[in-house]
């Protein structure tokens, strides 16, 4: 009994340091859903079409190759996206959020490229607002997160232009 | 003349009071509704002043989460108010109130301090890690909250039955491992909360922290029949066990799991899926309170049976 009782001990022990661990090093996945798209239109719906050829979706993008992020890791842009923007500025950059709706001034919209030097933004913050600076990410992550902004800001570009004579 | 005791007993269950209910229900709600930076300075939002009641005024200026933070920068400074009283109560007392009781409100108030400028750090350097040992703190200080409401208690001099020594080497043992596990169980909760921890780690340590605390409770049910304040402890520690794993089982469903997009409107979900977060948050700290109180029950108030 009292060996059984030891090896529990230690089991508990021990899986809990490989707990602690996986907590530690485990990557957060967070539950990241694509934005629902609803078309006013047939005209529109095409539209939309023709953007997810060039852009993919906000959760697996792509550029066309003209684009100067051609090159740029989107999908771990996205991923860091997902865990430090996503609550305010939304699955599409909208920032149409429940948390959002709770900050003043509104986060900026990235969809509709509100933002003019979206760089500066991440790394100093926007003084006085919940927009705080990002600096503290790796190198790399700021940089893919960073890209990723641009995405979501060239993406609302096309949109704009392809939507350009609707009503 | 009032007996320091009592004044330190309404103290200290003042301060658990406001450090549970308010100041972690409150901080709780916060990371829940991710509106933590609200506003980046500290302590004062923009130009109002930390002692602004005037919540309208500023939801309108600032934003409704920014009323949220306030209200918990507030909560914050009342508890902290009340175990400055505490701790200057024990000094000007000190011929009155035993050394330990005078450490143990010092320590909580060097802590309370701490906490408020891990506070500020987290909110002026956006540092999750900052965040995470924020949030560690606050349940250091309901542990030690706990143990001075318990060494104020009019009861803590009544003796109870002698136990067999080995019987209280065994309880020390698990009650001690169990009090390591749920801070390692916290730690990955929050990290799993401020998005910097895996899921499958902060499950893993739930389930071990959960079988030890039962068979804790296992052992003072079964072997310490002579010990009701600890047999009170244990029943109130399964109810609240129970009541945290139906919590977490639902934070799973609605957070991560197959309920994510149950609810499809988007307001109501995020409104279900912060609450059942909170709830989660505020039943572990139950929990860990709970624990400490078998803890320090067991490694203070078991008297062995001599040999003789």
């Amino acid at each position: 009994m009292a060996n059984r009782e030891h090896l529990f001990y230690y089991a508990a022990i021990a899986l809990a340091c490989f707990a602690l661990w996986r907590s530690v090093q485990g990557q957060f996945t967070s539950p990241d859903s694509e934005p629902v798209f609803v078309a006013a239109s047939e005209a529109e719906s095409i539209q939309h079409q023709k953007l997810v050829a060039d852009y993919g979706y906000f959760t697996s993008p792509k550029v066309p190759a003209a684009s100067p992020l051609a090159t740029a890791n989107l999908s771990g842009g996205r991923q860091v996206y997902a865990v430090n923007c996503l609550h305010c500025h939304g699955s599409s950059g909208r920032a149409n959020t429940p948390t959002a709706a709770l900050l003043k001034p509104p986060p900026k919209d990235l969809f509709a490229g509100t933002v003019r030097d979206v760089e500066t933004v991440l790394l100093y913050g926007i003084p006085s607002t919940s927009m705080s600076s990002f600096a503290g990410l790796s190198d790399d992550e700021f940089a893919d997160v960073r890209d990723y902004a641009l995405y979501i800001v060239e993406r609302g570009a096309a949109w704009a232009k392809l939507t350009e004579g609707n009503e | 003349m009032s007996n320091p005791l009592i004044v330190l007993r309404r103290l200290s269950v003042a301060a658990l009071f406001v450090t549970i209910a308010l100041t972690c229900g409150i901080g709780g709600t916060i990371t829940s509704a991710e509106v933590g930076m609200a506003y980046p300075t500290w302590p004062n939002i923009n130009s109002g002043s930390l002692f602004s009641f005037f919540y309208d005024e500023l939801a309108e200026s600032f934003g409704a989460g920014s009323v949220v933070e306030h209200t918990h920068r507030q909560a914050a400074s009342l508890t902290g108010l009340i175990i400055l009283i505490l701790a200057g109560y024990t000094w000007v007392k000190r011929s009155l109130v035993s050394s330990d009781l005078r450490k143990l409100a010092t320590w909580s108030l060097i802590i309370v301090i701490g906490q408020g400028l891990l506070g500020a750090s987290r909110v002026l350097e956006n540092d999750y890690l900052i965040a995470i040992l924020h949030a560690l703190g606050a349940q250091l200080v309901v542990a030690l909250l706990v143990v001075l409401c318990m060494k104020t208690s009019s009861s803590w001099s009544e003796s109870f039955a002698a136990v067999d020594q080995r019987k209280i080497s065994r309880l020390k043992r698990w009650t001690n491992l169990a009090m390591v596990l749920l801070f390692a169980n916290l730690f990955s909760a929050a990290s799993l909360r401020h998005k910097q921890g895996a899921f499958d780690g902060h499950l893993t340590l739930a389930i071990t922290t959960s079988l030890v605390v039962l068979y804790v409770i296992y052992l003072i049910s079964t072997k310490l029949t002579g010990h009701p304040p600890l047999r009170k402890h244990a029943r109130g520690l399964a109810h609240l066990l129970g009541t945290q794993i139906a919590l977490g089982v639902a934070a799973w469903a609605f957070l991560l799991g197959p309920l994510t997009t149950y609810l499809p409107d988007e307001d109501t979900r995020f409104i279900v899926q912060a609450c059942i977060a909170t709830g989660h948050l505020l039943g572990g700290v139950l929990v860990l309170a709970k624990t400490t109180a078998v803890w320090y029950e067991v490694r203070t108030r078991l008297a062995p049976k001599s040999n003789a």
